[in-house]
């Protein structure tokens, strides 16, 4: 894989797809024919590098695009009644983001921040919609990441739902949690809006 | 639970489906020669969380399920799902993970079992194609409804006086907002209170 995608250019130029489209199928389990549609997928995307702290996209905004997380991380938070930013998640490749508003056609419901040095492939919305509502290989294979990941979004937010009624006994002295809590604190107490 | 025929009233219920309805017979028909139509009393259990993975997931046709998951010894009821919705969609795309809930009838119900093979293999079948849409447009209100009640729950543990340290990440002051202080429950009271105001 090459180590300095090209922002803007496209994707298939600069890095090794099919390594990319495995990384993807493995994580959401897909049947082993859709690890080529996917590299089709990736090689119809923009690569876009984001720096340590840059915003991908703010919450409110309309969804202009879908992303495949390709490397690091993406702190996702969203904002309290009062304006106060509140962390909800953080996303480490290979990850899906961005696809809800285009999904149901609502505003961008969280902002999502680079934790890191970030590459993201971007999906136009047009190209989105067309594959999404299609059939073949390449409509299918972007219907069942998108499943999957939703899949995994709504049975992590149950879960921490859930934790927060019943915690577990051992949570208390779960030090990784708040390692990992106190260096995304870091990084997103630099984000202004 | 019995696998039945399909009688001509519920083709007719299945052609009527959200997901279905502009899809034409014939691409129906080939869906459910794929499927089977099985009947559920009031009450019973269609899959328990924890369950091993298995290949299929279920297409409400009649009736009423309640997706339920266990929080200690209680089972709290996470959803509803109406005639046209899917249950069980993740052993479809993501083979090997358990059943993350339990899913029961609540009145006597029918529904499609879909095997993982009629979706996966047919990707050009305009059945198969509305049914994933139509999933995917579920899952993104379930998404957005859930988050909207994880945000509120994240909102009162931080300005709870009662919540336990801020350990889901909250990043903002922790004081809260002037004249908040009127009622002040405990953040388990709230959650009771909106959990029961949820079912």
């Amino acid at each position: 894989m090459a180590s300095a995608p090209t922002p803007g250019s496209n994707l298939e130029s600069n890095l090794d797809l099919d390594a990319l489209a495995e990384g993807f199928r493995r994580a959401h389990e897909l049947p082993a024919k859709d690890t080529a549609a996917i590299a089709a997928l990736l090689a119809s995307c923009a690569v876009r590098l984001l720096e340590t702290r840059q915003v991908l996209f703010r919450e409110r905004e309309e969804g202009t695009g879908a992303y495949f997380l390709l490397r690091g991380r993406i702190g996702v938070a969203r904002r309290d009644p009062r304006g106060v930013l509140l962390y909800v998640s953080t996303l480490e490749a290979p990850a899906l983001l961005g696809h809800m508003s285009l999904v149901d056609g609502s505003p961008r419901s969280a902002t999502c921040t680079a934790l890191g040095p970030c590459v993201v492939a971007e999906m136009d919305r047009t190209r989105f919609r067309g594959l999404v509502d299609s059939g073949g290989p390449r409509g299918s294979a972007l219907r069942r990441l998108l499943i999957s990941a939703m899949s995994v979004q709504l049975k992590n937010a149950n879960s921490r739902i859930l934790t927060i009624i019943d915690p577990p006994p051992e949570a208390a002295d779960d030090e990784t949690t708040e390692h990992g809590i106190e260096e995304v604190t870091r990084v997103l107490e630099g984000w202004k809006p | 639970m019995a696998d039945i025929g399909t009688t001509a009233a519920m083709e007719e219920a299945i052609f009527q489906l959200v997901p279905l309805r502009d899809v034409p017979p014939e691409a129906v028909r080939a869906l459910l020669a794929m499927t089977t139509l099985v009947r559920f009393d009031a009450d019973q259990v269609v899959f328990k969380e924890g369950d091993a993975p298995t290949d299929d997931a279920w297409l409400l046709v009649t009736g009423h399920m309640s997706v339920c998951v266990a929080t200690g010894e209680r089972q709290r009821v996470m959803a509803d799902v109406v005639p046209g919705e899917i249950v069980g969609e993740v052993a479809l795309y993501a083979r090997g993970r358990a059943r993350s809930a339990t899913v029961v009838t609540t009145v006597p119900s029918t529904a499609l079992r879909v095997p993982r093979a009629a979706l996966v293999e047919n990707d050009d079948q305009p059945a198969v194609v509305a049914l994933e849409l139509h999933l995917l447009e579920t899952m993104a209100r379930r998404i957005r409804d859930t988050n909207a009640i994880l945000h509120r729950v994240l909102i009162e543990q931080r300005d709870s006086p009662a919540a336990p340290a801020p350990r889901l990440g909250d990043l903002a002051p922790t004081a809260p907002p002037p004249g908040a202080a009127a009622e002040r429950l405990t953040l388990a009271q709230r959650l009771a209170r909106w959990f029961a105001l949820a079912r």
